[in-house]
């Protein structure tokens, strides 16, 4: 069978389609107020989380410093939340400008171009990812140091400093439980697991596409 | 404006059901892709300003989804029964008069992603330039695609 008959077989189609029912207008109503699943959307949704939970925990460490709940009494005291603060507005910022960036309109780009938007975005979301975890980690490193001060008032240098290692000490063995128990993976371990298959698949695609080009 | 999508909708749902169609490897992955194709030209839609024809719009639309649709990624359940009770008709359904139409689905499922979309547009009659605009292949890759698809789908039907 050739090619054009292949074209004739498939113009047949043509009559089933118009068999079928127009689609109405409560259909239609019900799929476009639904949730996408487009993974640039995905990864907006995901976005909109992190930036609410970095907003939470600015809103929280300058309560810190206006309200100083813990009867902080050196300025050095309040360095690791004015730093923290500094590190998240720095990295909400950055995610917000990237969040902003991505085009998730699919009828501005041609195929190709579309493609590699979503590679590029995806290479670029892994550093946002890398600024999560490391915000996290930073929080439970930073914070025992505002209150040893305190402590070394109340228990003296040996126990102040002590308690303060082992607080650190204890947020590491946490974070690394956590890490180890995949409890970072949390809901997105699958999907993140699915998106790096499609990444890839994708990028296989990019390849063939390029190489393609360049035979032709 | 949702009376003129709802319009644009029924005057191409035969592309968006051959996408589908052509993409889909069951009804369910059929429906779904159909819910994301549909929901990206609504987002899409509000921002049309007619820079291209709506035909290269909507096959843009389909064409990009199917390709870069995550399917793996359950569909959250909608609760419109309009929905549940909606079907994309298989056009490539076999019934005995129609063995040629089960041949045609058999010989472009083996078709890759991006072969898929060129054979789709070249079987709409799509002109090399509007292929070449949809998919971002040159004009003649367009056709060095279109020879090499012939020659693999001419191989699957002597296999």
């Amino acid at each position: 069978m050739q090619l054009e008959e292949l074209k004739t077989e498939w113009q047949k189609l043509e009559r089933k389609v118009e068999l079928c029912e127009n689609l109405n207008e409560k259909l239609i109503h019900t799929i476009i107020s639904g949730k996408s699943n487009y993974i640039l959307d995905q990864m907006k949704q995901k976005h909109r989380a992190l930036l609410l939970i970095l907003f939470i925990e600015i809103i929280a460490l300058m309560a810190v410093l206006l309200g100083n709940p813990f009867d902080f009494r050196y300025f050095i005291q309040y360095l690791p939340f004015v730093l923290l603060i500094i590190i998240i507005l720095m990295a909400a910022i950055s995610l917000f400008r990237f969040h902003k960036s991505i085009i998730t309109d699919l009828s501005k780009n041609n195929l190709k171009i579309t493609i590699q938007n979503i590679l590029n975005y995806f290479s670029k979301n892994k550093v946002y990812d890398a600024y999560f975890g490391s915000i996290s980690l930073a929080i439970g490193l930073l914070v025992p140091w505002s209150f040893l001060p305190n402590k070394i008032d109340n228990k003296g240098w040996e126990a102040g400093v002590t308690d303060t290692l082992i607080m650190m000490v204890i947020t590491i063995i946490i974070y690394l439980i956590a890490f180890k128990s995949g409890a970072f993976k949390n809901r997105d371990q699958e999907k993140l697991s699915d998106t790096m298959n499609e990444w890839n698949e994708l990028q296989h695609l990019v390849h063939l596409t390029d190489n393609h080009t360049e035979v032709g | 404006m949702e009376k003129n999508f709802i319009d644009i909708v029924n005057k191409h749902k035969g592309l968006i059901f051959k996408v589908c169609n052509m993409y889909g490897a069951d009804a369910e992955d059929r429906k779904d892709l159909f819910q994301e194709i549909l929901l990206q030209m609504w987002k899409s839609f509000k921002s049309f300003r007619g820079e291209a024809s709506i035909s290269t719009w909507a096959y843009r639309i389909a064409i990009n989804t199917a390709v870069t649709y995550s399917k793996k990624i359950k569909r959250n359940e909608l609760s419109g029964s309009s929905v549940m009770n909606f079907e994309v008709p298989d056009l490539m359904e076999s019934q005995e008069k129609e063995e040629r139409s089960a041949w045609l689905h058999q010989a472009i499922s083996q078709l890759d992603k991006i072969e898929k979309s060129v054979i789709l547009l070249y079987l709409e009659d799509k002109s090399y330039e509007e292929i070449s605009e949809i998919t971002g292949l040159t004009r003649s890759n367009v056709g060095v695609r279109i020879n090499r698809i012939k020659t693999k789908l001419s191989k699957i039907i002597k296999l």
